[in-house]
């Protein structure tokens, strides 16, 4: 399975998904354009290499998504909590957020509402 | 010269930012970005300079996708006329954050319909939208996940105020948010 990369733009994060060093990474903004395009080969990625029990933790630290970013991150952890449901995976998602940013935190904590298979873990930045 | 006159309305209004223009991705990056470092030489609160930006981008976003004027310049991607302000606003000692684009006549009831729902709403029925809307399918044929005006009032002080206006001919729609 091959590392998906991508370099942060002014509207895009950076992501990391290497299976090789077992890293998974999330950061920057996101208000994309055509958001449900740019995360669709993201969402894929996930398909494939959670086709068998895995467990992972997944560093989010996004610093603002615009609300088709929400949505998208959305679908992605729906698919991430039906995965850990069927094959009793521990996935963690460490949501990194910044003390004066209380959006963001908010936005996780009411993913963590929804995904009861999915384990949040909430890390202040220093 | 209307030169004068022009900085008088500006500086009685409290206008801090005004772009007027074309909008694009790019452009939209570019005046965000703008408005962002014009408000951190303003305000020291950075969550607030951080709210207006996040909402101003959002606004922005919505002008690109259903703005009356806009035109595909290439595949996915939309170019359309719009305008965005910031002002010193009374209310909370905030600011208010304005965009204003034309609009399809028709189109007026829907958004009049989806601003006065969120506006109505109360903290748990709030939570409730939201995940109803996120738990909804995206159509492919879609742009938005039909939650931008409740992004926006998440990070407003107070409902968010809208007007419908003509000029020329046009039908214009104006948001405003006071954060």
């Amino acid at each position: 399975m091959k590392a998906l990369t991508l370099q942060p733009t002014e509207y895009t994060p950076q992501i990391i998904l290497d299976p090789i060093n077992y890293r998974f990474v999330f950061t920057g903004e996101s208000y994309p354009e055509n958001t449900f395009e740019f995360y669709e080969p993201i969402l894929e990625w996930f398909r494939d290499f959670l086709s068998q029990k895995k467990d992972m933790i997944l560093e989010m630290e996004l610093t603002y998504l615009n609300s088709s970013s929400l949505k998208s991150f959305y679908d992605i952890f729906e698919f991430l909590n039906a995965h850990a449901k069927e094959f009793n995976s521990r996935i963690i998602i460490q949501w990194i957020y910044d003390e004066e940013n209380d959006i963001a935190l908010e936005t996780g904590q009411n993913m963590d509402e929804d995904f009861e298979h999915l384990t949040f873990e909430y890390l202040q930045k220093e | 010269m209307h030169t004068q006159k022009i900085i008088k309305t500006i500086d009685e209004s409290k206008i801090l930012f005004i772009y007027n223009g074309l909008l694009y991705q790019e452009m939209l990056v570019a005046v965000a970005s703008k408005a962002k470092k014009e408000l951190l030489l303003r305000e020291t609160n950075a969550q607030k300079v951080n709210k207006i930006y996040e909402s101003l981008i959002e606004m922005l976003h919505n002008v690109i996708s259903y703005s009356k004027q806009k035109h595909e310049i290439s595949s996915g991607k939309f170019e359309s006329k719009g305008s965005c302000i910031i002002v010193k606003s009374d209310l909370n000692d905030g600011y208010g954050v304005v965009c204003v684009n034309t609009i399809e006549p028709a189109n007026e009831g829907e958004i009049k319909r989806r601003i006065d729902t969120i506006n109505a709403l109360n903290t748990s029925q709030r939570k409730e939208f939201l995940k109803e809307q996120l738990k909804k399918i995206a159509s492919p044929d879609t742009r938005g996940a039909g939650l931008g005006f409740f992004e926006i009032s998440r990070r407003s002080h107070f409902p968010l105020r809208y007007d419908f206006f003509t000029l020329e001919k046009e039908r214009y729609f104006a948001i405003e948010a006071i954060i």
